[in-house]
């Protein structure tokens, strides 16, 4: 699909510092993320990927030491990090998938509607349809519909993942944040997580932290390199695969670095 | 595939400041954590509460002659005295012999028990160590001083000729089977707690089981079984009916273990009912309440970190 | 079996060996045997007495409690350690979701921990005295079952403090950041995915807390207990039980026969609440 200059960024970073403690994580990142698009986050281990994805919906600060210790986070224009910004409503819109599928000590439906119930999103008589409609869009439909009140720690590990997927899609999120969604899950599997990533651009603006830079290839539209808590390089994959500017970035993305 | 849109609606009611503090949800935690640290608070307040009001009601007993020394270890206990003088010296030193009377029995077995379970016990017997152990720990304190009375006290009426069998000595025998399930607990733990592969490289040597068990095993565990010890020594020192049914609950100072004794404990629960709050003996017996309290305490405590070194260790 | 030629310092070694391995067996075995034969002791006694009539009416007989039941008692104790529980419970689990999901900082939890600790480690007699001295004296409640309860209360408290704590803290962190994730509060956590987790953990500490207090008779004698009474128990007046009432019978020698009879209710009355326990302790990692 054709880029749409239109639409501005759904997500604009200024000057994010992040600290751990007393050391710092992440300096100075400034960066767009574009609308209805996936942009991947790529970099060697400990660049500070996951950090900077989580502050993206305000997750980091569940961590403990971790600080946001300068800089903003603008989501449609108003920085999420002000202290008049309601952190529950940020982390609804703005959903976030880990890279291990945590799935609640509930049936798979309750898993779904977990989020939906307490932001009041669907009533009592529509809940099973509910659930049932995103439990199609990511897939899982055929394979559950005849144990909807299992225990969903029943399934299995790509199963779990597109169930958090499902039960953050239920949020009704405009962003969808990706934390190294496939590292735990077989080929087959990773596969069909992708495919999904690529269905969902349509509708949602994806960031998606990966290590594989063959999975950035395949489902990215843009990326952004860190390197050692800094942004080297932003662009669009095409570009940073083939014609990186930086030199770092042309070292990872060649395979020399991470 | 379900063609979605996105709701555009949200956003317009997302960050205007006057909705956010009357979002419902933000109520309920507020509620929580308000509820959560009162009950917190009011609870842990409540040591606070015990230790200061025993400290202040027992100052007073240092207004007896000689002070602290004459409280602890001069006056001697009598009320019916004139003038009267409520001196714990007997009181102490009761607790101190009871206590290490049946550490004396209880330790050597409980290390026997816990060397079983961790190196040598059938799986079998393994699995009924454990609930015949946390059997013996759940019999409360008045059904063993019944036990006691039942089984030792005439015993050793008709064995030393005695006029009344209660004496420090049925106290101490019976309190060492009431120690022993938490020192022998303990104690396993701390030897389960010896890494496996050091066990093997030990037997790798070729030396007998026993060799290997005092020289790297016990060596291993020797922190967590000198807590097991002292586990011991501070759940005897508390132990009330027990020992207020068999140690004799006499006022004079004992020199042996067949003489009759009155430990901390049992002067407390002998002498409340009589005790005009207020009185001398009032204070007298706070006095010694809240030198119970401080020793046992401070007991738990250095067995509590020694715990925390103990798992520490071994990561 | 022929013995290995070994040299003497080594068959040394192996007698020793077998000899301290027969002490430990010993050990073992006496381990094994003392409680069969401490609650064999007191069926055997007390069996005979073992009757509904024993477990429901109260105490009769010249001198009072050589004859009848001890029904007043058993209601007693039961009455107390729910008075207890109905205080230590919402104390113990409200401050174990605070430590685990509210604490500010390390240091503000590792005080409040110590504290709990420290009230753990007091003896109960101790409880015994202060709660006379403050809740009967001065606050005036007198001996009843309200100064009783209170009593008790405080002394379970720390017991289900460091049981939910546990619990609480047993909830892998993960699942709470991924629901906290969804933009959900921490009161709706805490319901839905924390207090259903851990509720076995926090009722098997609530349950060996319960069955402690019930067996103890120290924090109570001055307390709440009375010899006897015939009124049906409340907030005000004293009550009958079953550690005091036994402690009783044996020291006014009333009857034996009742004694070894009050001795295993209340043995068997804790075993099986141990036992519940342990099943629910069981119930702990459910599927995964």
């Amino acid at each position: 699909m054709p880029n749409s200059p239109s639409l501005a960024p759904t997500l604009e970073v200024r000057d994010l510092q992040v600290h751990y403690g007393r050391s710092s994580a992440l300096t100075n990142i400034s960066c767009r993320i574009p609308s209805r698009q996936v942009t991947a986050v790529m970099g060697p281990s400990g660049c500070g990927k996951s950090t900077f994805i989580k502050t993206l919906n305000r997750t980091l600060e569940l961590t403990p030491r971790a600080r946001v210790r300068g800089g903003s986070v603008l989501y449609r224009g108003h920085d999420i990090y002000a202290s008049a910004c309601n952190v529950d409503d940020i982390r609804k819109q703005i959903g976030i998938i880990h890279q291990r599928p945590v799935s609640f000590p509930m049936s798979i439906k309750e898993n779904v509607l977990f989020g939906a119930r307490f932001h009041k999103l669907v009533r009592r008589a529509d809940e099973t349809d509910y659930a049932r409609k995103y439990l199609e869009r990511v897939g899982l439909w055929n394979e559950v519909r005849d144990r909807l009140g299992a225990h969903a720690g029943t399934l299995s590990g790509g199963q779990q993942q597109r169930l958090c997927l499902a039960r953050t899609l239920a949020n009704q999120p405009t962003v969808i944040l990706m934390d190294e969604p496939c590292s735990a899950l077989d080929p087959a599997a990773t596969r069909r997580i992708e495919e999904l990533i690529i269905e969902l651009e349509r509708d949602y603006t994806i960031v998606i932290v990966t290590h594989n830079m063959s999975q950035a290839r395949r489902v990215s539209r843009n990326a952004l390199f860190f390197y050692d808590g800094r942004l080297m390089e932003a662009g669009p994959t095409q570009q940073i695969f083939e014609d990186p500017r930086e030199s770092l970035t042309r070292e990872f993305v060649t395979g020399q670095i991470g | 595939m379900v063609a979605m849109t996105v709701p555009a609606g949200n956003t317009s009611t997302l960050l205007s400041p006057a909705r956010v503090a009357w979002r419902g949800r933000r109520w309920s935690d507020l509620a929580l954590w308000a509820v959560s640290l009162g009950f917190m608070l009011l609870g842990t307040g409540a040591l606070l509460l015990i230790v200061l009001y025993v400290a202040a009601e027992a100052l007073p007993a240092l207004k007896q002659a000689g002070g602290l020394k004459g409280l602890l270890f001069v006056l001697p206990w009598e009320p019916l005295a004139e003038p009267p003088s409520y001196g714990i010296l007997h009181a102490w030193l009761s607790s101190l012999l009871v206590t290490a009377l049946s550490l004396l029995l209880a330790v050597p077995v409980a290390l026997g028990v816990a060397i079983f379970t961790s190196e040598i016990a059938p799986p079998l017997l393994r699995g009924l160590l454990r609930p015949c152990m946390e059997l013996l720990a759940g019999i409360p304190s008045v059904v063993y001083g019944f036990f006691g009375y039942v089984t030792l006290i005439p015993l050793f009426e008709n064995s030393f000729g005695l006029a009344a069998g209660e004496c420090i000595l049925a106290a101490g025998l019976i309190l060492s089977v009431m120690v022993l399930p938490f020192v022998a607990s303990t104690a396993t733990e701390a030897l389960r707690g010896v890494p496996g592969n050091l066990r093997e490289s030990a037997y790798a040597t070729g030396v007998t089981r026993w060799h290997v068990i005092q020289h790297v095993v016990l060596r291993q565990a020797a922190p967590g079984l000198f807590a097991a010890i002292v586990l011991g020594l501070a759940r005897a020192l508390g132990e009330a009916l027990a020992v207020l049914m068999l140690a004799g609950n006499a006022t004079a100072v004992p020199h042996s273990p067949m003489d009759r004794g009155q430990p901390i404990t049992a002067l407390i629960l002998t002498e409340l009912g009589e005790a005009g709050v207020d009185s001398d003996k009032y204070h007298a017996l706070m006095a010694a309440g809240l030198l119970l309290m401080v020793i046992t305490v401070v007991i738990n405590l250095t067995v509590l970190a020694l715990k925390r070194r103990m798992l520490s260790r071994h990561v | 079996m022929s013995k290995p030629q070994s040299p003497p310092s080594l068959s040394v070694a192996y007698l020793g060996d077998r000899f301290a391995t027969v002490l430990v067996w010993l050990t073992g075995l006496l381990a094994l045997a003392l409680p069969l034969a401490i609650l064999g002791f007191l069926a055997v006694r007390g069996m005979h007495v073992m009757c509904w009539e024993f477990l429901l009416s109260g105490p009769s007989g010249v001198p009072l409690g050589s004859a009848g039941g001890i029904g007043p008692a058993i209601l007693g104790t039961l009455y107390l350690v729910g008075m207890g529980l109905a205080v230590a419970l919402p104390l113990g689990v409200g401050g174990g979701i605070y430590l685990s999901e509210f604490a500010p900082c390390a240091f503000w939890v590792r005080l409040l921990e110590f504290a709990a600790e420290c009230l753990g480690a007091i003896p109960a007699v101790i409880y015994g005295l202060f709660g006379y001295a403050l809740l009967v004296v001065f606050l005036a409640m007198n001996i009843s079952l309200l100064a009783g309860g209170l009593t008790l209360g405080m002394m379970m408290f720390p017991i289900i403090l460091i049981g939910s704590r546990a619990a609480l803290a047993a909830v892998p962190s993960l699942e709470r950041e991924s629901a906290l994730a969804l933009g959900v509060s921490r009161s709706w956590v805490a319901r839905r995915i924390l207090l259903p987790r851990a509720w076995p953990g926090i009722a098997a500490s609530a349950v060996l807390a319960a069955g402690h207090a019930a067996g103890s008779a120290a924090p109570v004698m001055f307390t709440a207990s009375t010899v006897f009474t015939v009124t049906n128990p409340a907030m005000t007046t004293p009550v009958m039980t079953l550690p005091t009432h036994l402690y009783n019978l044996v020291s006014e020698a009333v009857s034996f026969d009742h004694a070894y009879g009050t001795a295993l209710v209340l043995v068997v009355g804790i075993l099986l609440v141990n036992a519940l326990s342990m099943l629910l302790r069981r119930r702990l990692p459910e599927h995964y």
